[in-house]
């Protein structure tokens, strides 16, 4: 949307966004609308052509939190009223087929760190804590730009009262049940250029490497502080488990070590994904180019 | 000109999606840029267009309760209230007073907005030329023609939003056509 639709938009969820939300339709007419649709289940009814798919996806006894759109050029998209409707939404995008779902961000988690660009989104989005924003979180995606063996990962989140979604990002296997709010390490080990007394200089690449691996580190020490703070954070319970984790194929048996761009790191207690670092004791490690956070997807938010 | 893809968005509009503000918004977003393309084709100035769609799609959300949806799609009864305020803006412009900026509390625009309406002003020139030979038809023979061939509604959504039987919309746009027809190949 523009600018001007933007804020237009902005203007009347302040003026009229309590009104409208009070707004209840008889619930019979809601029900005899939305039956026939739960009735055809995942099942899509075609209304001729030139007329778009609208899937309702959820129960008819509670309005929907949630809604996954096809749209006339073939693409989606999928709007998110809760963060508890994920789940539900995630069902949706499987039962259709589509290799994409929505990963919750929360402390705690020790499967996935979130990638860079989501926190600095993140970070943002806590920075607008109070002031007006969209009561549904929106994004669009196209299934046919989803790579066979890869998954599209939607990082989604709630601050202040309002659920967000972030840029979504291809990884490789299965999608993580969770992301860390710590952010990953950079991907690639490359020299960089840093401002040194004044001027630009270059990193030679074991000064790159030093500083990759301060920032395992630190996410690391990160995860594992809310790991024993956060026990019963509701997503810390799949850290252990391999089928859960972003790169399940690639997981094994912990406490060993995995190589990536050339850095020995030495796996954590559980089996876990840290940006493009994937401890796979037993297995090849995966590459830098397989790994999530330097992987920008197809779709980002509306 | 509205394309196929837009239509076809126009068909979901009306289609309930949870919520009323959900559903306001869904609404919002697949007809924003239909409605202010219908300024666009009446007015040259971004600042009247800005003022004309926010007040539609005020009195819009300020009306949305009794949205039926049965009665007709979403798109007809945004169209239904953009000709309102429009006749609105008229009569009172007529009149020497500005009502839309004390209905819609008129937001002064900043640069990047203006440059936007003033792109879809532009892009709207051609609209604007067909009113504008329309200008010799009866009124609901116009409002006909932009509304079905400019705006993209269906002649039923067309009908609805003017608030005439479907029967009277296609031989209002029938004979409009014919009359367009007619003068046209008299030009050439």
């Amino acid at each position: 949307m523009s600018k001007f639709e933007d804020r237009l938009w902005r203007d009347l969820v302040r003026r009229h966004g309590a009104d409208l939300a009070e707004i209840r339709r008889p619930e019979s007419e809601r029900a005899r609308r939305t039956r026939p649709r739960l009735l055809a289940g995942t099942s899509v009814a075609l209304a001729g052509a030139g007329t778009a798919l609208v899937l309702l996806l959820s129960a008819a006894s509670s309005p929907p939190a949630f809604a996954v759109n096809r749209n006339a050029d073939g693409t989606y998209t999928v709007s998110l009223q809760k963060l508890a409707a994920i789940h539900g939404a995630n069902a949706k995008l499987a039962a259709l087929g589509i290799r994409a779902r929505l990963v919750v961000v929360t402390q705690g988690c020790t499967v996935k760190a979130l990638p860079p660009g989501a926190v600095h989104a993140m970070a943002l989005a806590q920075s607008m804590a109070g002031k007006e924003a969209p009561q549904v979180a929106t994004t669009r995606l196209d299934p046919r730009k989803i790579p066979p063996g890869k998954f599209q990962v939607i990082p989604t989140y709630k601050v202040a009262g309002t659920v967000h979604v972030q840029q979504a990002h291809l990884m490789q296997g299965q999608a993580p049940a969770c992301f860390s709010t710590v952010v990953a390490p950079p991907c690639t080990v490359r020299p960089m250029t840093v401002l040194r007394n004044g001027h630009l200089a270059q990193l030679t690449p074991a000064e790159a490497e030093k500083r990759a691996k301060q920032a395992l580190a630190t996410f690391r020490a990160a995860a594992g502080r809310s790991r024993s703070t956060t026990t019963d954070s509701g997503n810390s319970g799949n850290s252990g488990n391999s089928g859960n984790s972003g790169n399940s194929g690639n997981s094994g048996a912990p406490g060993s070590s995995g190589t990536s761009n050339g850095l020995q790191v030495l796996a954590p207690a559980t089996t876990w994904t840290v940006g493009c670092y994937v401890h796979a004791p037993g297995h090849p490690p995966v590459t830098p180019n397989s790994g999530n956070s330097g992987n920008s997807g197809t779709s980002g938010n509306s | 000109m509205v394309s196929e893809s837009d239509r076809e968005t126009a068909t979901v509009s009306s289609g309930p999606s949870g919520s009323a503000l959900a559903d306001f918004e869904h609404i919002y977003r697949h007809n924003i840029g239909v409605v202010m393309a219908y300024f666009a084709r009446r007015c040259g100035e971004p600042q009247v267009v800005a003022d004309l769609t926010s007040e539609t799609f005020v009195r819009a959300a300020g009306g949305f309760g009794s949205f039926d949806p049965r009665r007709g799609t979403a798109r007809a009864w945004l169209f239904g209230i953009a000709g309102h305020v429009f006749a609105g803006h008229c009569a009172q412009s007529a009149n020497g007073r500005d009502v839309v900026a004390r209905l819609a509390q008129h937001r002064a625009l900043d640069s990047d907005e203006i440059e936007e309406l003033a792109a879809k002003i532009d892009a709207e020139r051609a609209g604007r030329e067909l009113i504008e030979r329309c200008a010799q038809l009866p009124e609901l023979e116009r409002a006909a023609v932009e509304f079905v061939d400019l705006a993209g509604l269906t002649p039923k959504e067309a009908a609805t939003a003017l608030g005439v039987s479907r029967v009277v919309l296609r031989k209002r746009l029938s004979r409009a056509r014919a009359r367009l027809r007619k003068e046209h190949q008299g030009d050439e």
